[in-house]
This record gives structure tokens, sequence and C-alpha cells, in this order.
């Protein structure tokens, strides 16, 4: 336990003070915000504010997921894991100390968007804070399930970071984040409509804004619980230190 | 004779056909320091991750303090510890706090600005590990390794690409070590770092042991001669045939740039007997050097190779 805390605390100092990392994590997703708002301010109200933060939060936490498994991908194929492997350090317990300042990050990231939801656009929220937290966490767990899954399957850094690529732009165009599904062609609807990101941005949009979507928010965060248990699942049987 | 703190029997590791380490035998008595050596390729690096478990062997036996490092990994962690790469793990914390950090883990690490002070890394303790240079980042993971304060150490090239000071002070480390009791186990390309550190050697070539020993026994055995060295005053070939029959002259050769080689049985002897020689002749030699065999020697008679190439 108490090596544990100590891994926890060098591996939070390692992310606070990673500029590109946080740039990522915070900058991005709060020039989105701006970006949106100022586009859809005004006479412009084609796509309300109250549509675009939600899925501004959601596209936030995937990167947050898949991004973090990345860098451990790093310490994987670099044998920096391997080298650990006759120290006293466990693997496990960086492991666990990197998802846990994942899931953390997630929290602040939510609080972060979300004030400047209310500060500078004036939003106000359809539901209590908490159940927001909720789905933040369920959320933020399954991308965070998702990128440790991605990086079973490559044996590169850049495969690595190739792969999360792949995954993550269709997710974003695909999964109704800036625009409603509605708007896109006929034939990718069926497939767009299964997204594990548009689960958790419907999800949220629901208890943020109050904004119904195709399925009831019991299914989809039911779809989204379903879609961690699957990725966990698939990483526990395929995981591998070296 | 005490038990060896590490014994090795016909140790095999192969990657395909690439025989890397081919059935070396190896025994390590605790509280000295063990030195292989050989060229790029020969398979120290092999050698080393396998005795500790971070390669599986293909054959062989290996026991530390009496365990097998596949097999009973667990305990050997607060006992062994090992430099075999730049940390790359924390880039972001400071020298410092990397070094804390390891040294946590252990049940009875040195204290973190002894370390330093050992390493020479004093000054860089508030710098982030990422920051630091090639030679900086060498001498930090060797920091790592000692500051685990385990019963054997394992060092691979921890003097390769160090200024000349720094690698003096590495050598201070090493003999600190050794002076607390600690067993050592370092590879290097430096044969002038061995002979001045190791207890006992072992020279490998494409996975193979070629020679071992202490050094200095092991050059008296291969080379019995001083080698005296001097540049040809201007004799003729007939005149050199009788240097090569001066008193206790056991060999000798010219060499490129009109040096002449001698091997003698007993330098003194050889150096008054071609000094009057010379003045015999009206010749003066004024610049005999003698040297030692060193184990680039011994390296070049066993393969008829140099070391670096
Ligand atoms: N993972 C691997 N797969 C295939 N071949 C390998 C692997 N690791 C090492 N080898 C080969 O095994 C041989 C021994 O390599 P090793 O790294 O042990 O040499 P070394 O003595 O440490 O050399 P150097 O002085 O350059 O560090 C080399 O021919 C190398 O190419
Ligand atoms: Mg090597």
């Amino acid at each position: 336990m108490k090596s544990f805390i100590v891994l926890f605390t060098a591996t939070a100092k390692e992310f606070i003070r990673d500029r590109s990392g946080l740039f990522w994590t915070f900058a991005l997703p709060i020039a989105f915000i701006f970006m949106f708002g100022l586009i859809f301010s005004g006479d412009n109200q084609d796509i309300p504010f109250e549509y675009i933060l939600p899925g501004i939060l959601a596209m936030a936490l995937m990167q947050l997921g898949l991004f973090g498994a990345m860098q451990f991908l790093a310490l994987r194929e670099r044998n920096v894991l391997r080298g650990l492997s006759i120290t006293p350090v466990s693997r496990a317990a960086l492991l666990g100390s990197e998802v846990l300042v994942r899931l953390l990050t997630a929290f602040v990231q939510a609080a972060v968007i979300l004030s400047i939801g209310i500060a500078v656009f004036g939003v106000e929220f359809a539901n209590p804070l908490h159940e927001i937290a909720i789905l933040v966490l369920v959320g933020a767990a399954a991308f965070v399930s998702l990128g440790y899954m991605l990086i079973c399957f490559v044996s590169t850094i850049d495969g690595g970071s190739g792969l999360a690529q792949v995954v993550q732009l269709p997710m974003m165009f695909m999964s109704g984040i800036f625009f409603p599904v509605e708007l896109m062609p006929e034939f990718v609807q069926p497939v767009v409509r299964f997204i594990p990101l548009k689960f958790l941005a419907d999800a949220l949009r629901e208890v943020m804004s109050g904004m119904g979507a195709d399925f009831p928010l019991a299914v989809n965060v039911g779809l989204l619980t379903l879609f961690l248990g699957c990725t966990l699942l698939v990483t526990l049987k395929f995981w591998r230190w070296e | 004779m005490q038990t060896p703190c590490i014994e090795v029997k016909n140790l095999y590791k192969h990657y395909g056909d690439i025989k890397a380490v081919d059935g070396i035998d190896l025994s390590v008595q605790s509280g000295t320091v063990f030195g292989v050596l050989g060229p790029n390729g020969a398979g120290k690096t092999t050698t080393l991750e396998t005795l500790l478990g971070l390669k599986q062997r293909d054959g062989g036996m290996v026991r530390i303090l009496g365990f097998d490092p596949e097999k009973d990994q667990a305990a050997l962690r607060h006992k062994v510890s090992a430099q075999l790469q730049a940390p790359a793990v924390f880039g972001r914390l400071t020298v410092k706090e990397l070094l804390r950090l390891f040294a946590s883990f252990y049940h009875d690490p040195l204290p973190s600005e002894e370390v330093l002070q050992m390493v020479g890394l004093q000054e860089k303790q508030k710098a982030p590990c990422d920051s630091l240079s090639g030679g900086q980042k060498h001498r930090l993971a060797v920091a790592l390794a000692v500051a685990a304060n385990g019963d054997v150490v394992f060092l691979d090239e921890p003097t390769t690409g160090l200024d000349p000071q720094s690698r003096r002070q590495l050598w201070d480390v090493i003999a600190t070590l050794r002076h607390r009791g600690r067993t050592v186990v370092l590879t290097t390309h430096y044969m002038d770092e061995a002979e001045q550190l190791c207890d006992q050697l072992v020279i490998i070539d494409a996975g193979r042991i070629i020679a071992r020993g202490r050094p200095r026994n092991l050059l008296d055995e291969h080379f019995p001669h001083d080698v005296l060295e001097f540049d040809n005053p201007g004799f003729g070939d007939a005149t050199l045939a009788r240097v090569g029959e001066l008193p206790a002259v056991a060999d000798w050769s010219r060499e490129t740039g009109g040096r002449v080689v001698l091997h003698s049985r007993q330098a003194s002897a050889t150096i008054e007997a071609l000094q009057r020689f010379a003045s015999e002749e009206g010749r003066r030699i004024s610049d005999i050097t003698m040297r030692r065999a060193s184990l680039e020697d011994l390296f070049l008679k066993l393969t008829g190779r140099m070391i670096r190439q």
C-alpha cells in the first residue's frame, strides 16, 4: 500500500509536468468549446450550445483514456517494464497508479469543461452534478479500458498511436458529437447508432441538457457499461507486460 | 573454499541460428568484482540478462545466492539489482525524486545524497531525468542499482560513453561496493578497466569463454615476456638479426614505421646489452619503451582480432 501511494504520487507528478499531455487533455477541449460557442452564438442557432458541450466532454474523456495507454505501451516496448520485473517495484501497481491518475484527471477535465459552460456560456444543467460525475467515471473507465485493450494488439509505439487514431477519428465524426447523426447519409445510420462514444455522448447530453437520444438513458448507460466489461475482458485475456 | 555467490553451468541462449550464449560456466565468489569482457555481439548482455532471469535460458543451470532467478525471482528482488539501460521511466521526475522513489522500494537503501555523491550527480539532483546527457543518464542508472544496496550488483558496460573523469569516479564506486562486501558483475570493452577493477574475469567471444582467471595471472601465463620497442637507428637486416641474439631476447619483429619490437625474458639485461651493442655499431638508441602486455594483446592473441573493430 505504501509503495502504491509512492508510485501514485510519482505518476501524478509525471502527468502534471507533461506539457503536451496537458495540452491535449485541457487546452484542446477548451479551444473546441470556444470555437463552437462562437460559431453558434447570436443569430446562428443551428446547433444549440447545450448540444455541443456534452459532446466535447465525451470527446475529451475518450482522448484521455486512449492516450494514457500509449505511454504504457512505450514503457513496454522500450523494455522498461521488463527491467522493472527484477526490482521490488510492482508493475501492476505502476499500471494501477496510471489508471487512477487518468480517472481522477477525468473529473478535473469535467469540472473545467462544465465550469466554462456555466461561467462563459451560461449553461444550466438539467440534472444534479453527481449524476454527471457518475457518467464521467463510467465513460472515462470505458475508454481507459479501450486504450489498454488496443495496446495488447500492437508491438511498436508507432503502431499504437496509429491504431489509436484509426479508432478515435471515426468515432469523433460519426458519433454525433458535433452534429446530429440524422444529418449523415442513410447507409451509415445503422452503424453509427452503435458507436461507443455515442452512448457516452448521448447519455451525457440527456443528463446535462435534458435532450433525448436514440436510446433511453438507461440503455445508453447499460451499453457503455457492457462496452467497458468487454474491453476489460479482452484486455485481461491478451495482456502482456513484455 | 566458500560456496560461490553466483554459479552458472553450461548456460545456453540461442536466437534461431545465433548462439548468443553457447555453453558458459561461471563461478563468482561473494565480495569480489567479476568482469565479463568481449567485443560487440559477444553475448555479454545476453549472459547478464539470462543470469537475472530477464531472458529465459535455453539450457544450463543458474544459481544466484542459491536461488534460480527464473523460479525464485521474488526471493532475489531485494538482494540483486542491475543497471542494464538508461532509466526510461518517470523522465519528468528530478534525479533526486527518481532516486528516492526507487530507494523507497528496498528494505535498506543507501541514502540518496550518498549515492548522488558517489556517481557525481549532486549538481544535477534537481534536474528532470529527461534533461540529462547520455553519460549522466548512464550514471543515474548505475546510481539506481547502487541505491538498492543489495548483495549483488550487475552492471552492463557501466563506463561506456563516460568522460575520463566520470569513468574514474565509477571505478571508485565499484571499489567502494567491493570494499563493503558486495559482489559486482560487470561487462566492459575496456581492457584497462578490467585489469584495474576485476578480481576475476572471463573473456567471451561468440558466446563462448575463451579465457578466464585473474587479470595479472592471465597475462603472465600468456605473455611471460616484457615487450621492448625502439626506433630502428639505421641497422641493416644483418645487424638486426644480431639484435635478435642479444641476451634474454626470446623473439623480435619489425613493425611498420621503423619500430623494432623485442620480447625479452629479462628486460634490464636486454636493455643494457642493446645499448652496448648500439654504441659498438656507432649508433644511439634513445627511445626504448617498455610495455607490459595488456588484455587487449591477449584478446588479439586468442582470436587474431582486435577487440574493438
Ligand atoms: N532479442 C534478440 N533477438 C535476436 N538476436 C539477438 C537478440 N538479442 C541479442 N541477439 C544477438 O545475440 C548476440 C549477442 O548479443 P549481446 O547483446 O549479448 O552482445 P554484447 O556482448 O552485449 O554486445 P555489446 O558489446 O555490443 O553490447 C548478438 O549477435 C545479437 O545480435
Ligand atoms: Mg551489450
